[in-house]
């Protein structure tokens, strides 16, 4: 009860935001620099054959290789990281410096490698949500309990028994929270690769569509993104809710 | 001597394997311990003397700087495996159901999920837990869990059961009954038991034999037997013989704790 008055606020809340914005841009009356609401969900509807036919399936491939990539090289460096203290020391400040790289000064670059392939756009956004994943898996596997390892180290368990019975169910909490971050900015790395070098998606089409000072154009296609960003994220939670159902409440 | 269980032989141990020797930091030296098959034994003590310490060494997970450890008379590698080990916590596994919890040690050993189900099932309803098998632990009470916990120790499939303070977290009224219910699954079971408790009233209830383990500095472990025959009542606690048996626990233990 209390979750749903909650939810009601907050759409309360986005409407008045958005009343607001569309009286705001009736009366400054300048589209290519704020255009309304109601004029950019007609622009969406006036472009949904192109934007639907080629810019987002390819935006949402860019977004699929990317978080299936950055889930494998999360959660393999976090096992790596695990397995042994030498080899966390090694990776884990190579982990936190490319976190420090400035991804857009170094997008062009990726495109030099890469060309326009997709390859330029995963890596972006590979580079930007592996990150989340490896650090709250770690965690999930530093969290495990001494005291239930050595339970099962007492019923004769070998250690693949350990690592599949207590380390993975003590790291799958972690391991979603980080999921859930990761796919709030796969659709960011997306949009960012395809901006500095693409010839299709969401992201190039709206960087188009300002060169044409057409700002409801402009939004259209960050709808969608923002769309994808909100669905991927209730996907991921409820994976969690079925997956961790030990936690909800009966 | 092919009736006892398990033997304690000259035990000495510390924690920390610091290269200065100080002599303060043994828990034991050369301890002596045994439990007969069938025994019901308990070790006293006051907290910090060293009860679960022995619990440690017995199912492996520390290794004595001198002594020997037998279990059904025979010296096994490191131990691992080889007894029935009930925990202080009842560390249920929050993301697995009753039944899963309980199975574990027969997953470990190899065996088919369904088949471990299948041989689980009816001694959860044995134990009063029919119908919870899908709950997870954190709809059960703290009684329920206890006693999913000891099947788990139990079904380790070794004879001797090793349960570090299973009741002390539970009010007192539980605690009776779970104290009755345990001499009934020990009975129907055939288990050898080593039971940790500081508690003077339940060590006399339940036990054959107990050590009183004074705690360090390096005191002697000391033994009693109690005259009671069984089966037994709570009432059984209240003859004088009893009583000042009880006297001279409490006195015992007094003294020892720091
Ligand atoms: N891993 C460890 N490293 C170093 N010292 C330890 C360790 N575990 C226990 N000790 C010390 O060994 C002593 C005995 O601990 P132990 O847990 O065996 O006591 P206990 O009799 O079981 O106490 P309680 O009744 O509180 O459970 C204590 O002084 C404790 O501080
Ligand atoms: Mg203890």
């Amino acid at each position: 009860m209390k979750k749903r008055i909650a939810n009601l606020s907050s759409i309360i809340l986005v409407f008045i935001m958005l009343i607001g914005w569309e009286i705001t841009a009736r009366i400054i009356r300048l589209p290519f620099v704020l255009p309304s609401p109601v004029e950019i969900l007609i622009r969406l509807w006036e472009l949904k054959a192109e934007l639907g036919s080629t810019h987002l399936p390819a935006t949402l491939l860019i977004i699929m290789v990317g978080l299936t990539i950055s889930i494998l090289l999360g959660v393999g460096l976090a096992v790596l990281m695990n397995l042994s203290k030498s080899v966390e020391r090694a990776l884990y400040p190579i982990i936190i410096s490319s976190q420090t790289i400035p991804i857009i000064a170094l997008a062009p670059i990726f495109v030099l490698w890469f060309g326009y392939s997709i390859w330029s756009k995963v890596v972006v956004t590979v580079l930007i949500t592996f990150f989340p994943i490896a650090v709250n898996t770690f965690d999930g596997f530093l969290s495990a309990k001494k005291e239930y390892k050595e339970l099962l180290l007492t019923m004769g368990a070998s250690k693949k028994d350990i690592f599949l019975k207590v380390s993975i169910p003590s790291a799958l909490p972690y391991f979603f929270s980080g999921l859930k971050v990761a796919v709030t900015l796969s659709v960011i790395g997306a949009a960012i690769g395809e901006w500095l070098g693409a010839q299709a998606g969401l992201g190039y089409f709206s960087r188009r569509m300002m060169t044409q000072f057409d700002g409801a154009g402009v939004f259209a296609p960050i709808v969608l993104l923002s769309l994808i960003g909100i669905l991927l994220f209730l996907v991921v939670v409820g994976m969690e809710k079925w997956l961790l159902n030990w936690r909800n409440e009966k | 001597m092919n009736d006892v269980a398990l033997t304690l032989k000259n035990i000495d141990f510390r924690y920390g394997q610091s290269e200065k020797v100080n002599e303060a930091l043994f828990i034991f030296e050369n301890l002596h311990l045994y439990l007969r098959k069938g025994e019901f034994v308990s070790i006293i003590g006051p907290s910090g003397s060293g009860k679960s310490t022995i619990f440690r060494l017995i199912t492996g997970l520390e290794h004595s700087d001198a002594g020997t450890i037998l279990i059904d008379g025979k010296e096994t590698g490191n131990r691992l495996g080889e007894v029935g080990y009930m925990p202080q916590e009842d560390l249920l596994m929050p993301w697995r159901t009753i039944i899963e919890n309980a199975a574990l040690p027969l997953e470990i050993q190899g065996m088919k999920k369904v088949q471990a189900y299948h041989k689980v099932r009816p001694l959860l309803a044995e134990i009063g837990l029919g119908g919870y098998e899908d709950y997870f632990p954190k709809d059960l009470s703290g009684g329920m869990k206890q006693r999913v916990s000891f099947l788990r120790a139990a079904l380790t499939g070794s004879h001797v059961l090793l349960l570090d303070e299973p009741f002390s977290a539970l009010d007192a009224i539980t605690r009776i009954s779970m104290q009755e219910w345990l001499l009934k699954q020990w009975r129907m079971l055939e288990k050898s038991i080593l039971f940790i408790t500081h508690d003077v009233n339940e060590a006399l209830f339940l036990s054959d034999r107990i050590y009183v383990l004074t705690g360090y500095p390096k005191k002697p472990i000391q033994e009693i037997t109690v005259p009671l025959n069984r089966p037994r009542q709570l009432l059984d606690l209240n003859k004088p013989k009893m009583l000042a048996l009880k006297d001279q626990l409490i006195g015992q233990l007094r003294g020892g704790s720091r």
